[in-house]
């Protein structure tokens, strides 16, 4: 074989190889570095690539909008992804620029500021896996995929979700997955028995009574319940199933916590000391959602100030019933009802119609009238407290408030639910003290 | 919001309201909302700032907002014009700047910014990420009502 045609074949080779590996590249990712690991986005939506400083500050936004910034005219929004998915991060001067990621999304551009913007990748779509747990900080509803290059992983974002999720509206899930269940429990009529369909009669008229939806959450405390309200109901000479709202009250009667819409007593107060481990945190945030009159979010307060002296804390309390979260920051409380520790710490003093809260403890707590449905715009929190909450909302809508609980607690952080209610969730690992079970929030 | 703001704004609303229109004015059921919601027809807004930052909406049909004109003017009003307009925007004025007042009394320092008018049909009002409370008031010459969506400062 003369050089020459040796050369021509060497030619052909290298081109056909240069055609496959051409094939082979059907993605390609903008790649950047988030809190020392690497993500990448699919260079479609990326508009550009920008560095800004001296976003202009916008109110009423969630903490993780830094504020707008003008692109040539174009009005964008800024996202700071750290703030976003609950990372640390330091708060920078105002006028240092920032690396940002411009995105081009269906609706909208947005501005995401990242920790540093390396460069675009081209990928073979298919050598993309699975999303994995292991790999990511942030939350894995909103990863793609993992892929490997250049013996770096990259975890693949799907920034239409991050940035739409907050659009999707509770309600419309809600309504999907009640209409959902029937072919479930077509199957199970199969071999339904007596006691199944009582069970099943029992939390129809639970929800439509009282709004307590039975789920996995408290099915435990239910099962239990119905036996003990079997024997009742014979004593009573009644039927089993629940007639009125009345019925519905008296079977729930036992499924509110200790020292539900009361002040903690002494014991319960030390199983909750015992959950909280000393910190160096300055701040430490608290959420008691629904919180009524506000027992819980007082007993909450007087607990970390007398363990914390030192540290700020700061109580949000909420509730979707007007009159009761217009009572709580006026609470009179009987004499007898007050806890030792609440009159020992001087939390309260004495007026002519009871004991009433002083401005110290008042202080710590802001009630708020909302419906935490609405979504709640709070920063990073370190316990929430949501004791017979969840249990009033049916099974998709206690899903996601998990979901949102578990964003909001941060790593290591405390839930408190209700006494006779029990998680069964990913991510929530069980902490007992006494007769006590809260849960340890783990970020992934 | 706030549990402390509310009460401020119900008195407020009602005791202007019944004071300038001289007519029966009636509280409805307060209640929360985050998703759109319509506007009636003519529409006040009052800022707040200070301690907290919001505003305040004050929303009625046009019909409704030329009969508060005519009785705050003491003569009929029939269309609307920069009159009704200036009056509607002094009514929104009243009820905020009484509210503000009373928030003051109880330790809350807020500001206002000048009021603005907006008039059309088939016009919807969103607030993203933050929830209003919305104070519906009966009078006989027709339905006010007050959106008010405000936040503590971070």
């Amino acid at each position: 074989m003369s050089s020459v045609e040796n050369e021509l074949e060497n030619i052909v080779q290298e081109q056909e190889q240069q055609e496959e590996k051409k094939t082979r590249i059907d993605f390609k990712m903008v790649t950047f570095s988030l809190a020392g690991r690497d993500y990448g986005i699919d260079i479609m939506k990326v508009k550009e690539i920008s560095k800004a400083s001296n976003f202009t500050i916008v109110p009423n936004t969630p903490p993780y909008v830094e504020g707008v910034h003008n692109l040539r005219g174009e009005i964008i929004s800024i996202i700071n992804l750290r703030k976003m998915f609950h990372l640390t991060f330091d708060e920078k001067r105002k006028e240092e620029a920032v690396d940002i990621l411009i995105l081009r999304l269906e609706d909208n551009i947005i501005g995401m500021i990242v920790d540093s913007v390396d460069n675009v990748v081209g990928i073979d779509s298919s050598t993309i896996q699975p999303r994995h747990p292991l790999f990511a900080d942030i939350n894995m509803k909103y990863i793609n995929g993992v892929v490997e290059v250049n013996k770096k992983l990259y975890v693949i974002l799907d920034v239409e979700r991050v940035f739409g999720m907050e659009e999707e509206s509770l309600e419309s899930k809600a309504i999907v997955s009640e209409a959902a269940p029937p072919a479930g429990t077509m199957k199970k009529q199969e071999t339904v028995t007596g006691a199944e369909l009582e069970f099943d009669f029992i939390k129809e008229t639970l929800a439509t009574f009282k709004k307590f939806y039975i789920s996995d959450l408290n099915e435990d405390w239910a099962h239990k319940r119905l036996s003990e309200w079997r024997k009742i109901r014979k004593t009573q000479k009644k039927g089993v199933q629940l007639e009125s709202i009345e019925d519905a009250e008296s079977f729930l009667e036992e499924f509110y916590s200790t020292y539900s819409n009361m002040l903690w007593g002494e014991e319960y107060k030390k199983q909750v000391e015992a959950l909280l481990k000393d910190t160096k945190k300055s701040a430490l945030n608290v959420w008691c959602p629904n919180c009524g009159k506000g027992y819980d979010a007082y007993a909450i307060a007087a607990i970390l100030r007398l363990r914390f002296p030192k540290q700020r804390v700061k109580v949000w309390a909420s509730d979707h019933e007007l009159l009761n979260i217009s009572a709580a920051p006026n609470l009179v409380l009987p004499v007898q009802s007050v806890p030792q520790y609440f009159i020992e710490a001087q939390f309260v003093q004495k007026t002519e119609s009871g004991y009433q809260f002083v401005k110290s403890i008042k202080d710590i707590i802001l009630f708020e009238y909302h419906d935490i449905l609405h979504g709640t715009p709070l920063p990073e929190l370190d316990i929430i407290l949501a004791r017979d909450v969840l249990s009033f909302y049916n099974p998709a809508l206690q899903e996601k408030l998990l979901e949102q609980f578990h964003e909001k607690i941060t790593d290591k952080g405390i839930l408190i639910i209700g006494t006779h209610e029990k998680l069964k969730k990913a991510g929530f690992i069980e902490m007992k003290s006494g007769n006590l079970i809260a849960y340890r929030n783990e970020k992934d | 919001m706030r549990v402390e703001y509310i009460n401020p704004f119900v008195e407020a609303a009602f005791n202007i309201l019944t004071e300038v229109l001289k007519t029966e004015v009636k509280r409805g059921e307060l209640y929360l909302k985050s998703s759109s919601m319509p506007v009636l027809g003519i529409t006040a807004i009052v800022g707040l700032a200070g301690d907290v930052e919001g505003r305040v909406l004050f929303d009625m049909a046009e019909n409704t907002a030329l009969e508060v004109a005519s009785a705050m003017n003491g003569e009929k009003i029939e269309k609307n014009d920069e009159l009704t307009k200036a009056t509607i925007t002094e009514l929104a004025n009243m009820i905020t700047a009484q509210a503000v007042t009373k928030l003051h009394e109880i330790g809350f320092q807020f500001d206002l910014t000048p009021p603005a008018i907006f008039t059309g049909n088939n016009m919807e009002v969103t607030d993203v990420a933050i929830e209003a409370l919305i104070v519906p008031i009966q009078t006989t010459f027709g339905k006010i009502e007050i959106n008010v969506a405000i936040r503590e400062k971070k």
